[in-house]
């Protein structure tokens, strides 16, 4: 009933202002059909996951009556602009997305170097359009958020990498949102890595101004060609408003290997799912990824990573701080299919309850139909250890920074896991920095610390 | 079957798996007794029918029918990591009970057929096998056969006979406690359970006793298109302890059977209850025809501070496991463990495991589950630990592990770890990995036959659980674990 009524209203709102998106380009408008066709289905069959929390299912997220951006209203350039105007010397490729319009650098528009391109779907050069349009294809309905996604995307990301090109500077998509009213924003980011083609990604989720409740719907697809190598990080710091679903979709090829690695800083609801697909011999993912929580943040991080090739290797490490009445979540399922012989699948979930009254559940998961396979997974929660906690205080280091310095060793792994040098010693500061309490502003993060991510 | 283990053409991988579909299962024979079966079906007038055979008072046909009405409401659980075949639930036969003149007295009054069908069995019915010290409750089909040493027990206050005996005899303990720890209204395979119910074994140990012996229930289903629905309910009152083993068999038959029991276990203050079983149901043949469902609820209560429960089991049989053996550990300080073996071979579906819900404080619990798949099976732990917000102190240790023999099989794990209480400490650890080429290696170089190399790593393996079993069942187990998996490697 309630997924009928929180998915429906937008269907319903899409139907009846036909009027409202005329003109919408190829290939979204392919992809907004696509949506509004698999949705009825979809809905029906939806069934609310018992496994995350109530707050991070997809129904419950969309229950709000959010403002959705149908005539694709481009009513935040000036964001974008005052972001470009504070930020000096910033040496990444920079796309910024102000809810859900997409404003791609000028530099990056017109001197990008050879082999990478970066579009909004909105203005894709004809001869991406296809290509574009047939990986949107791979996602236009997984399930009923994709399916929403693909139905309301106004506009979104194309990034392809030539094959055998190194992208030397990573591209840095800056999410932002700033809006007075609440609303729905759809996001969608393909990466195309041609053959033995190399790229850095940075996704940075920033919102202006609180009070205002806001869904984030992202889907994000990696498609990796023989010997590509994509490495996806993504950042989340925002408002206790923000309630964000993202979705990311890998494919990967032989020889290829993708790193996802989310961290999550400050939010409100964010509820992250993860398929990674190794279809290609040889190829290997990895998934590493930290949170932090405090006041009454839930997040869920939900991996589900399908070998279906040999000599796949996959990796994943998830840890957790939880706060206040903080609620984490993780479930972890490797599947190795038939005939996956010679895989290597570790998965490991450790989390800490600082708190009395926060939360954790982990649900990791192994479902194997091969037997020439070495798969493992582990998961502990729990404190700090009161011995060493003991040790720092009899040398005179007080509680509270002997607690935060633990705290910190213990996601040291995670951050150093980070193969990208200048944004790993970021993140060491931006933890350190997260634990010591600094409540992140996202007025400066915008401007400032974003900067900082990628500052040589 | 063993002799052409060592022929000069070594076997190859696909012949040894052959051989292990060949394996024949040991206890597929029928009895021949005379038995007393309702027609297939269920309705109210069924259950009626059932608790008028059986003389029932007239509160525990209300709780039948309180069960069974609300089972009409139920849909049959899809969530496990099993494909059950649709089960036409009118075409069982709910009651078959061999037919007697009158309760026996004494072991020369039970039908000597019956008594073979359980020699053959080995189960110690029999003097030489009372020497062991074992008292039995064996339960055929529906109804429990005899129990054996209830004078000696009866001395001590133990209650130890079967639930019909109960409900005559202990009506106000068993309606106390009766339905307290797996309601009917738990699942849909637990109200069906209440509904039916036909017999099983009823335990109560009083204040500060030790049971003595080791007390034992043998099931097994007999007559063909019968479903055996028995219940299980054992007391530990404060300072007692029992020690409780169950063995399941079935005979040979093309169509499935459903086995859909309730154990109900309460442990009082200090009282410490060790419950064992050794599961080997008819599993079906090598394609998949026949044998048993056992979809079982398993639950204990330990309501006691510092009680303990300890549940061990070896399954080795049935087409279709179901079946989760939990602790509710509400006392202060009480001790929940699982240790399992889950072996299947050919066909067989197990989705398995333990919950473990931590509500008392500086509750502990212990899960060790050991999955061990060949041939085209499926096996699946499936576990839940929780700590519920006022557990101080908790901990958990839990370990699973798989074995795949063959590249046909499949071996997952579904654990779900809930914490609401930061004092708790939980660990989970897991791995799925192929028996080791190297250990396979060192014992066929030192002139061990595959086979054997199989099975000795197999029990090994699997020994941190088979050392929990008492004596007795261990040894049975271990042969179990051989015969099951006989050459089931590549």
């Amino acid at each position: 009933m309630k997924a009928a009524q929180s998915f429906g209203q937008y269907l319903a709102l899409w139907v009846d202002n036909e009027a409202l998106r005329q003109g919408v380009p190829e290939p979204l408008a392919t992809l907004n059909s696509a949506g509004a066709e698999a949705l009825p289905a979809l809905i029906e069959a939806y069934r609310a996951p018992k496994d995350v929390p109530r707050a991070c299912a997809a129904d419950e997220l969309f229950a709000p009556d959010y403002g959705v951006n149908l005539a694709h209203h481009d009513m935040h350039a000036s964001v974008a602009e005052a972001f470009h105007c504070g930020v000096p010397n910033l040496n990444s490729h920079l796309v910024v997305v102000a809810n859900d319009v997409v404003h791609v650098s000028a530099p990056l528009r017109d001197e990008a170097p050879a082999g990478l391109k970066v579009y909004s779907l909105r203005s894709l050069p004809s001869e991406y359009v296809g290509r574009a349009g047939e990986l949107l294809a791979l996602h236009s309905a997984d399930n009923v958020a994709v399916a929403m996604n693909s139905l309301l995307l106004g506009d979104g990301i194309y990034i392809r990498v030539e094959p055998g090109v190194t992208v030397e500077r990573p591209v840095q998509i800056v999410n932002i949102f700033h809006s007075d009213m609440p609303m729905l924003s759809s996001r969608r980011v393909v990466v195309d890595a041609g053959e033995g083609a190399s790229l850095r990604v940075l996704l940075c989720d920033h919102s202006q101004g609180a009070g205002v409740q806001h869904l984030n719907n992202q889907v994000v697809q990696v498609h990796a060609a023989p010997h590509a190598s994509v490495d996806l990080y993504d950042i989340e710091e925002s408002s206790a408003d923000t309630h964000r679903l993202n979705q990311l979709f890998t494919h990967q090829e032989h020889d290829s290997r993708v790193v996802v690695s989310p961290t999550f800083l400050h939010g409100g609801v964010t509820a992250n799912h993860y398929g990674l697909n190794l279809t290609g011999d040889h190829a290997e993912a990895e998934v590493t990824g930290l949170a932090i929580c405090a006041d009454k943040q839930q997040v869920a991080n939900n991996v589900v990573l399908r070998h279906d090739c040999e000599h796949s290797t996959s990796r994943q490490l998830f840890k957790y701080a939880l706060y206040d009445e903080a609620r984490g979540s993780f479930g972890g399922k490797v599947v190795v299919e038939h005939g996956a012989r010679f895989t290597d699948a570790s998965q490991t979930n450790r989390n800490i309850l600082v708190s009395e009254k926060a939360r954790m559940d982990a649900s990791p998961q192994l479902e194997i139909y091969c037997d020439e396979v070495k798969a493992s997974h582990g998961a502990t929660t729990g404190q700090l250890d009161e011995r060493a906690l003991f040790y720092m205080q009899a040398r005179g280091i007080p509680a509270d920074e002997a607690e935060r310095m633990l705290t910190q060793a213990f996601m040291a792994d995670v951050v150093d896991n980070i193969g990208y040098e200048v944004l790993r010693q970021r993140m060491h500061v931006l933890v350190e920095k997260r634990l010591a309490g600094a409540s992140a502003s996202c007025e400066t993060c915008a401007s400032a610390d974003c900067s900082k991510y990628t500052r040589q | 079957m063993k002799d052409n283990i060592n022929t000069d053409e070594p076997l190859s991988n696909d012949e040894l798996l052959a051989r292990a579909t060949g394996s024949e299962y040991k206890y597929g024979f029928t009895s021949d007794i005379d038995t007393d079966i309702i027609p297939a079906g269920l309705s109210e007038d069924v259950i009626r029918l059932i608790s008028a055979r059986k003389g029932e008072p007239e509160w525990l046909l209300d709780f039948r029918l309180a069960a069974y009405r609300y089972w009409l409401t139920l849909e049959p659980p899809t969530w496990a990591h099993l494909n059950i075949p649709p089960i036409d639930f009118q075409a069982i036969s709910y009651y078959a009970a061999p037919k007697s003149k009158d309760a026996p007295e004494s072991l020369d009054e039970v039908d000597p057929q019956l008594i073979d069908t359980f020699n053959r069995l080995g189960i110690p019915l029999e003097e030489q096998k009372m020497l062991s010290g074992m008292a039995v409750d064996a339960v055929m089909d529906s109804v429990s056969v005899h129990t054996t040493h209830r004078e000696r027990l009866a001395e001590m206050g133990i209650i130890f006979c079967s639930f019909s005996e109960a409900v005559r005899e202990y009506p106000d303990l068993v309606r106390k406690y009766l339905g307290k720890v797996v309601s009917y209204r738990d699942n849909f395979y637990a109200a069906l359970n209440s509904a039916v119910f036909s017999d099983g074994s009823f335990v109560y140990i009083p204040k500060g006793v030790r049971c003595p012996m080791e007390l034992s229930t043998y099931f097994r289903i007999n007559a063909s298109g019968t479903g055996q629905f028995e219940r299980t309910l054992i007391v530990a009152d404060d300072d007692a302890y029992v020690s409780y083993l169950e063995g399941c068999t079935a005979p040979m038959r093309d169509e499935n059977q459903l086995h859909a029991a309730i154990v109900e276990i309460i442990v009082e203050d200090r009282a410490e209850v060790k419950y064992s079983t050794v599961q080997n149901w008819y599993a079906g043949d090598a394609e998949g025809r026949g044998g048993v469902y056992n979809f079982v609820t398993k639950r204990g209560l330990c309501r006691g501070d510092y009680s303990k429960l300890s549940w061990t089991q070896v399954e080795t049989g049935s087409a279709i496991t179901w079946k989760y053996p939990s602790c509710i550990l509400a006392g202060r300080g009480a001790t929940g463990e699982f240790y399992s073996v889950a072996v299947t071979n050919n066909m067989q579906q197990a989705d398995t495991g333990t919950k473990m819900i931590h509500i008392g404080s500086d509750t502990h619990s212990t899960i060790v589950s050991k999955g061990i798949s060949a041939g085209h099976s499926q096996n699946s732990y499936r576990g839940l630990v929780k700590v519920a917000p006022g557990a101080e102190g908790v901990r958990n240790y839990t370990q699973c592990d798989s074995l795949l023999l063959g590249s046909n099989c499949g071996a997952h794990t579904f654990p779900v770890i809930e914490v609401d209480n930061r004092s708790a400490v939980v660990e989970h650890e897991a791995t799925t990995s192929k028996i080791s080429e190297d250990q396979l290696f060192y014992c066929n170089q030192r002139g061990i036959p595959t086979e054997e190399a199989i099975a000795l790593i197999v029990n090994g393996y699997a020994k941190e659980v088979m050392n929990k079993l008492p004596m007795e069942f261990a040894v049975e187990a271990r042969k179990l674990l051989e015969i099951t998996l006989e050459g089931a490697v590549g």
